[in-house]
């Protein structure tokens, strides 16, 4: 009971916004039906993938959700079909999952240096891979900096590409002369 | 007739102008040739089979994305499809333009055409600085609470959706009244 005293304010907050958005819909002309569609959608969208992005003023985060529901409903014009599309991307984009490096429709994995990384993982504080780091670095520092980058940090190709200003075929190719020293070094 | 002006005066320069957008941006130096010719069958088969209604825009946005994810794998992330928008709204702020100059008997239309096609290229008079500005895009992102920043990574999210979103609705009366006065 005390629980729900505390959340009170809030779910009566949320559900005027709520009202306010679907308010908003009417007076453009919107059916009900087709309101709740798209924002049905969008919230399990939201809900399913986690990690829901919030401002911390309330009042900023009732403004800004009313603003991106009513260009999905202006959407309604062009299409129904598309208005879902993107009540679907907008759902995405507004959680962690539409951060640049975690789009989990993409992510790849990089079997290529799988060996590698799983040597470093179980043997991080071994000394000959303190050693293999520091004859690294002392050989050539641009390197050394794309090893730590790619096998220690986890950055992604364009994260090390912005971060060393190279381009990418630069870093394939500074990766595979780790790859291959590394692997005659270690044995693996 | 009509449909050899659209690909010589329509579709090579739009494409051209999406491919040269998106390398400058990205700071893209290899596969550009390739991207162009990708972009332009992407381009040709949507005006095929969508014949610019409704679920062209999207779709157009959409399938580009797909030919850089495809060409470009991890290069390309997933603001990219805002970028693509954004090239697309400056084809349509300047289609609104040349509307807007069109005599009512229509005695004008190709030179605004043409006049439309040489400014479509003009924002690359700054192409030096459109890496600059993605750079900044790509920083504020993602949500740092730690850095203290000009504006938020869910407003900049929010501001990109509705600006994506307007643009479709843009497009859509826009294109649809440009072919209609090709069209005759």
């Amino acid at each position: 009971m005390e629980k729900f005293k505390k959340l009170l304010p809030s779910i009566i907050f949320n559900l005027a916004e709520i009202l306010v958005i679907f308010l908003a819909g009417k007076m453009m002309g919107l059916r009900l039906e087709i309101m709740l569609v798209i924002f049905g959608i969008f919230v399990m969208i939201r809900i399913s993938l986690g990690g829901a992005m919030h401002y911390k003023s309330p009042y900023k985060c009732a403004i800004w959700s009313l603003l991106v529901f009513l260009s999905l409903f202006v959407l309604t014009n062009v299409g129904l079909g598309v208005s879902i599309i993107m009540a679907i991307f907008c759902a995405f984009i507004l959680t962690t999952k539409g951060d640049i490096n975690d789009m989990f429709m993409w992510k790849g994995k990089d079997t290529k240096y799988a060996d590698i990384e799983e040597y470093i993982k179980y043997n991080s504080m071994e000394t000959k891979l303190i050693e293999y780091e520091e004859k690294l670095k002392e050989k050539d520092n641009l390197t050394y900096l794309i090893y730590k980058y790619r096998f220690k940090d986890k950055m992604t190709f364009s994260q090390i590409s912005e971060r060393l200003d190279l381009e990418n075929s630069r870093i394939v190719e500074k990766l595979e002369q780790i790859a291959f020293s590394f692997r005659i070094y270690f044995g693996i | 007739m009509y449909y050899v002006l659209s690909i010589l005066l329509g579709l090579i320069p739009e494409v051209l102008f999406f491919t040269l957008f998106i390398t400058y941006t990205k700071n893209i130096k290899e596969k550009r040739i390739k991207l162009f010719l990708l972009l332009a069958i992407v381009y040709f088969l949507c005006v095929l089979v969508q014949n610019l209604q409704i679920l062209f825009y999207t779709l157009l946005i959409a399938l580009f994305y797909l030919v850089l994810k495809l060409l470009y794998k991890n290069k390309i992330q997933i603001i990219d499809i805002f970028i693509i928008s954004i090239a697309y709204l400056w084809i349509m702020l300047l289609s609104t333009v040349m509307l807007f100059l069109l005599n009512s008997d229509r005695s004008n239309y190709y030179y605004l055409y043409i006049i439309d096609r040489i400014l479509l290229f003009l924002p690359f008079i700054f192409k030096n600085k459109f890496n600059k500005i993605y750079k900044k895009y790509c920083k504020f992102w993602n949500r740092n609470d730690e850095e203290k920043r000009h504006i938020k990574s869910i407003t900049l999210r929010n501001i990109s959706l509705i600006a994506i979103n307007l643009t479709i609705v843009i497009a859509n009366i826009i294109i649809v009244e440009i072919i209609k006065v090709g069209m005759g």
